[in-house]
């Protein structure tokens, strides 16, 4: 049992600062060549004018990428179309005002924390399965940033 | 034949089997904390899920030995003249069935998600004001889960060995090796955390070969107890020497010629029959009574013999 642990230890001491890792460098990839975003329009989470996508999900992305310095990819789609693709790990993440009981949740996609505080109807964004850098960084990143975003975002968008 | 009345234990053990009690009530407790934990933090991790449907299997042994504690010194009656033995042997074949079943069906599930190539996402928490990753969470409530069930299964061990409670320990052997699911899991986890996700899938595979391992072995010995083999000695294959003994003390009696014995176990105690070719048949009542008498403080197991003449053996 203790040599168990210690050989976990061990592996993990070797990689210490990727835990968690990203199965396929999602992150890496992120940083180096953009974050692929789909993209489905269902308002008030992701609108869409004149080609660029808007509303909540993508606002909260948006600042995101400021923040962490990564370009986003967007890609528009049909959230049937975009979450098989997800599967087939071709984006990284899937917007669509999707809620953690989306039928989806059993399909091989993850699913982030709901990104608003004392959100009954628990929205969500869909990240590539197991790409658990990633999904650490984005959720780190709601947890620290929500309130304000969403303030401002309350604003732009007087709806919801 | 004895008198109907309660099964009770020798004085000697009373303390014990209450021991035995104790114990078992504090693993159902720990074990029910356990499963609580493990079910907040199992994620979509294979490994983990497969190690908490192993722990919610082990709390069949310890519940079942407290309920038939309970049974299995009720007096024999009229509809159960042999008493209420075996209502343990009954307990404990189910919960093979049920280790060998529920066992084929994770390592399928687990098989499956490691062909599909699945990827266990695991999540973060905020953990005073710094994001802390669910995976080392965890691992350690794995050793929580882990830990205390191995010091049990060593604590339960030797009185099950007093005690003659075979299901006892083979709970305790089990408890024992519960090191593995342990290993197994937390290597799983830490895989995972580097960016190997295939080892959840295969910590779980582990995890459920030792299930059918326990299991297969179980039914066996569950199967075995209820076609009444000859009872063995506890912890191995072997016959127990006790119906050797009862046969020569038999023998011994100058009115009998020749003698044989046949017992089986019924949970914890033994039942059986002697057979003797008696060199006379002066007051041979009282003498069959007086031996019976003799035979059954032979030995505390031997809780009842049917001694029946015969011409040949």
């Amino acid at each position: 049992m203790r040599s168990g642990i210690v050989l976990s230890l061990l592996i993990i001491a070797t990689a210490c600062k990727e835990i968690p890792a990203d199965p396929n460098r999602s992150f890496e990839k992120a940083i180096g060549t953009g974050l692929s975003v789909g993209y489905s329009v269902n308002p008030p989470w992701v609108t869409e004018k004149n080609g660029t996508p808007g509303g909540i999900e993508p606002g909260i992305l948006n600042a995101y990428a400021r923040s962490a310095g990564i370009k986003i990819v967007w890609e528009k789609g049909s959230e049937q179309v975009l979450l098989e693709k997800l599967e087939k790990q071709e984006l990284h993440l899937v917007i669509a005002g999707l809620t953690k009981d989306t039928p989806w949740k059993s399909r091989k996609i993850g699913l982030t924390k709901p990104y608003r505080r004392n959100d009954k109807t628990r929205h969500v964004m869909a990240i590539q399965q197991g790409e658990n850098r990633l999904l650490m960084n984005i959720e780190r990143y709601f947890q620290q940033n929500m309130d304000s975003l969403l303030a401002n975002i309350n604003e732009e968008n007087r709806e919801f | 034949m004895r008198k109907t009345g309660n099964f009770e234990y020798p004085k000697h053990l009373e303390k014990k089997q209450k021991k035995a009690l104790k114990i078992q009530w504090i693993s159902l407790i720990y074990l029910a904390t356990a499963i609580l934990l493990m079910a907040l933090v199992l994620s979509t991790s294979q490994a983990m899920k497969t190690a908490w449907i192993e722990d919610i299997l082990s709390l069949i042994p310890p519940l079942s030995f407290i309920i038939s504690s309970g049974i299995y010194t009720l007096p024999s009656n009229d509809e159960f003249p042999y008493g209420y033995h075996r209502v343990s042997t009954i307990a404990f074949l189910i919960s093979a069935v049920a280790l060998c079943a529920i066992g084929f069906v994770l390592l399928a599930d687990s098989v499956i998600k490691l062909v599909r190539v699945e990827h266990a996402t695991i999540s973060s928490v905020m953990i005073g004001g710094k994001m802390v990753w669910l995976g080392w969470i965890m691992i350690i409530v794995m050793i929580y889960s882990t830990v205390p069930t191995m010091i049990l299964g060593r604590m339960k061990q030797p009185i099950a060995r007093e005690l003659a409670e075979k299901n006892l320990f083979t709970d305790a052997m089990m408890n024992r090796a519960n090191w593995m699911t342990g290993i197994a899991t937390i290597v799983g986890i830490a895989g995972i955390g580097i960016g190997w996700w295939w080892t959840d899938a295969v910590a779980a595979i582990i995890i459920c070969a030792g299930i059918l391992k326990d299991g297969f072995s179980n039914l066996k010995q569950a199967v075995f107890d209820l076609m009444n083999q000859v009872p063995t000695k506890i912890g191995s294959e072997d016959t127990d020497p006790v119906f050797l003994k009862i046969k020569k003390e038999v023998e011994k009696e100058e009115w009998v010629r020749e003698a044989e014995v046949r017992f089986r176990e019924e949970g914890h105690v033994f039942f059986g029959e002697i057979f003797i070719i008696p060199k006379s048949l002066d007051h041979v009542t009282e003498r069959i009574q007086a031996l019976h008498d003799k035979v059954i403080k032979i030995n505390w197991k031997v809780f009842d013999v049917t001694i029946m003449l015969v011409k040949s053996l």
